[in-house]
């Protein structure tokens, strides 16, 4: 009785010591991630593009 | 030979079992005392891990997120600040032909200057409208003007290519040419002319 006690209770607690690891590496990372996910969404960071389309004036210059 | 004198010679171990007996007793409680270290051991290190280091960890995380997301911004922005110092460039160079955007897209309807070159570029092929009427919508960007006179064929196709190189954006959305039967010659054509004339609404 003893020795079956003794043994659930190691296994018991090593799979909880490694639920609780598991638990903190999970939650660690999802915060890591979770700040970059949040920054795409932020509208100040959408690009401009430089280029602006100068030929049209070209052609309208062309016309009279 | 040896065999039948070890069996003969049987030893009485009727007082040794209650010492056996303790004794594997004993290991048993040791082997369940050793278990109970190793399993209060693994339960001591799960609620450290849960109390203690993982508010350290996600608050670690956390920082090390925070200042990566900064540095991804801080270059993003960087960025779009060089690309708008490059626009702004880019704009003062074409600024002094600005005044071609204007004359092909005005921020008002333009009639006069409309007027004007419709009725010079008319006059120019021997075409004179009567009246010009336009049709200004509240909210559209454009508006609108049907010129109808009656012209020969040469000298309105030359006049409507004369049109389609002016600097003012309009949009011809069709074409009527229909012989003049009131006309002596029988040379003479009907031209119908809808316009819609664009202008940058504010």
């Amino acid at each position: 009785m003893k020795k079956r006690f003794s043994r659930y209770f190691i296994l018991i607690s090593i799979f909880t010591c490694l639920a609780v690891f598991i638990f903190v590496v999970q939650k660690s990372y999802d915060n890591l991630i979770s700040a970059s996910v949040d920054q795409q969404d932020y509208s100040l960071i959408k690009t401009v593009s430089p280029n602006l389309n100068i030929q049209v004036l070209d052609e309208i210059e062309k016309r009279y | 030979m040896w065999l039948l004198i070890l069996k003969k010679v049987k030893p009485n171990f009727s007082q040794l079992d209650p010492l056996l007996v303790y004794l594997r007793q004993k290991h048993e409680d040791q082997k369940f005392a050793r278990s109970l270290e190793i399993g209060g051991t693994f339960l001591l290190v799960a609620f450290f891990i849960f109390f203690a280091i993982k508010p350290t960890f996600l608050t670690i995380s956390k920082l090390v997120g925070d200042i990566r997301h900064k540095k991804n911004l801080t270059l993003q922005l960087r960025k779009k600040i060089d690309d708008i110092i490059a626009a702004q460039d880019l704009f003062a160079q074409v600024q002094e032909k600005y005044y071609l955007v204007d004359e092909s897209l005005p921020n008002h309807p333009g009639f006069y200057q409309l007027n004007n070159l419709i009725t010079s570029t008319a006059a120019q092929h021997q075409i004179y409208f009567d009246k010009l009427q336009y049709n200004l919508s509240e909210g559209e960007i454009f508006y609108k003007t049907n010129l109808t006179q009656s012209t020969s064929f040469t000298p309105s196709i030359s006049f409507l290519t004369e049109l389609s190189h002016s600097r003012r954006l309009l949009d011809l959305s069709g074409l009527s040419l229909s012989v003049n039967e009131a006309s002596s010659s029988g040379q003479q054509l009907n031209l119908f002319l809808p316009l819609s004339i664009y202008y940058w609404s504010k």
